[in-house]
């Protein structure tokens, strides 16, 4: 009864999400909250590309690096930033600190899906895995899989997915 | 005055300040935590008190939509169902400030006939769901009336449900156009008792004759149990404008405005009656031999000739500019919820339209019908059977 119990204790998670619609992805080590993915004119093609915005949170006691991913609807997945209205690919990927949150979000930092191998439409569910570098026990890699990640439009964030990056001014 | 009095007055009036500010914040604190469970068996927004606010929403689909796109409108849909419902901003919300809570938010969705014909799948309607007859009595208003997919916010905070309002058209963007939005309320919350039934603009006590909410008459009336299994659980919605001339209502004698109705007007009982929920008899008759609810009142004419003709009606109230800029337009936004609209609730319009003494001062300017689909878990998406 009691062997029964901690084994029934053990397959808790070690914290609490407070909103499971909103959790993405829960695992001990990384959380990732508010995932989705931005369907554009950039998105509605083959070959098109686009963005992946999310909160992610680092529940280690080491600096994690999220430094790309795969998804069956892109082939070439990069970590990118914006920085005056220019989008460039973030060398070394996303630094998270302990216990620390980093926001992707349009006009900021963001994965980016390329090649698009299917398009991505409003309302089109895509599958994505985000890898991340630290230390997760023994483990020095962490593949997290998002769930009921949803492509919606967005009027916010100044940046352009145009091949040719925008002038700054 | 002397200055005592008025130096009290001033710490009174300043108490009271004080003390309201407190109440107002403490009660939208709680009011902000306030919500309705959006998951179950059947749509949220139903089986409820209607909230303080509603927007009742009719998008028309844009040209070459088909089911695929339903199905992606529905994905995003249910997504916003289930994070505004929850209190927490829609995804990619561009001011999720605006979202403090969800202050008992529900969001019901439906679908017009017109929809089921555009798509070629009238074979999934429900059973006995169809376009209105016309009315003798009805002024109809195409931009009031039908209308592919309807949306139907509620909450009990303005602020909220305009926001939640945009939020939902936006996400609707891609796949319709919005046809028409009506807009209607009820009291704010803590204005009356719990349980107290509303009042029409009218100022008639109006909707005593419900299925109380959580009977078994309730779930029979309204529930769809059988048929298409997107729609198993859901229901059927007959959303009618009704303009009220008010100037010549206001005009009119307290006792006839209560023979019109067969109610009377201080606490809705049934002439004759002292209380809201006394059964009406209308076989009574006064000392001249009258019947005391007359041939003409609305609640003989509104009363079901045989079981069938039983339905749940959840009614707003709505107060719009009219015509002209002096003109002040008020009415209902009355609704029928039933299994079976052809059934329910058409056989007691059609007697209604042929008599009642109520249209001289009502007129249905808007009308539409809707197939409500049925509740969803977690981890459904809302009428995903319809358009698989």
């Amino acid at each position: 009864m009691k062997m029964k119990f901690l084994i029934a204790l053990s397959a808790v998670p070690l914290f609490v999400v407070t909103n499971a619609s909103v959790a993405n992805a829960a695992t001990n080590d990384v959380v990732v909250t508010n995932a989705w993915v931005k369907a554009s004119e950039y998105s509605d093609h083959v070959a098109g590309m686009t963005g992946v915005f999310a909160k992610i949170t680092n529940k280690t006691s080491k600096t994690i690096t999220l430094v790309g991913g795969s998804s069956s609807f892109a082939p070439m997945i990069e970590v990118h930033q914006v920085v005056d209205g220019v989008m460039s690919k973030k060398d070394g990927g996303i630094k998270i600190a302990p216990g620390k949150s980093a926001t992707l979000q349009p006009g900021g930092l963001h994965v980016m899906l390329m090649n698009l191998k299917k398009k991505i439409l409003p309302g089109t569910v895509v599958d994505l895995k985000l890898a991340f570098k630290g230390t997760f026990g023994s483990a020095k890699t962490r593949t997290v899989t998002l769930k009921k990640m949803i492509a919606k439009t967005a009027e916010s964030g100044a940046e352009s997915y145009s091949p040719s990056p925008m002038p700054s001014n | 005055m002397s200055g005592a009095a008025a130096v009290s007055g001033a710490v009174a009036a300043d108490a009271y300040r004080k003390g309201y500010a407190e109440a107002t914040a403490a009660t939208q604190t709680k009011l902000a935590k306030s919500s309705i469970p959006w998951t179950g068996r059947h749509q949220a927004g139903i089986e409820s008190r209607p909230q303080a606010h509603a927007n009742f929403i009719a998008l028309d689909l844009k040209t070459g939509i088909n089911n695929d796109d339903m199905l992606r409108w529905m994905v995003l849909l249910t997504d916003d169902i289930a994070r505004l419902c929850d209190g927490q901003p829609a995804l990619a919300d561009p001011e999720p400030e605006l979202i403090p809570g969800a202050t008992n938010l529900t969001i019901t969705v439906g679908f017009g006939p017109s929809l089921f014909e555009k798509l070629h799948i009238t074979d999934r309607m429900p059973v006995g769901f169809a376009r209105l007859p016309a009315f003798k009595i009805d002024a109809l208003d195409n931009s009031f009336s039908d209308g592919d997919v309807l949306i139907h916010a509620a909450a009990d905070d303005l602020q909220v449900l305009s926001h939640v309002t945009r939020t939902l058209i936006r996400d609707s963007a891609t796949f319709a156009s919005t046809r028409w939005i009506q807009s209607g309320f009820t009291n704010a919350v803590g204005t009356s008792a719990e349980g107290t039934t509303q009042r029409n603009l009218m100022g008639q006590v109006d909707g005593t004759d419900n299925p109380e909410l959580g009977s078994k008459s309730f779930a029979e009336q309204v529930w769809i149990e059988s048929g298409p299994a997107w729609v198993v659980g859901g229901t059927t919605l007959a959303l009618r404008r009704i303009r009220m001339n008010l100037s010549t209502w206001d005009s009119l004698g307290r006792a006839d405005k209560e023979q019109v109705i067969g109610r009377n007007l201080h606490n809705g009982a049934p002439l004759g009656k002292i209380n809201e929920r006394d059964v009406p008899d209308f076989l009574a008759k006064d000392e001249s031999g009258l019947t005391v609810i007359p041939p003409f009142a609305h609640i003989r004419r509104a009363t079901a000739e045989n079981p069938q003709e039983q339905f749940f009606r959840r009614p707003f109230n709505y107060q719009d500019r009219g015509a002209t800029n002096s003109d002040l337009e008020s009415g209902l936004l009355w609704t029928a919820y039933a299994r079976d609209l052809s059934k329910q609730y058409v056989p007691v319009q059609k007697r209604l339209a042929d008599f009642d003494l109520l249209n001289k001062w009502t007129t249905p300017v808007g009308s539409a019908v809707f197939a409500l689909a049925r509740g969803v878990q977690a981890d459904e998406i809302l009428a995903e059977e319809l358009f698989s």
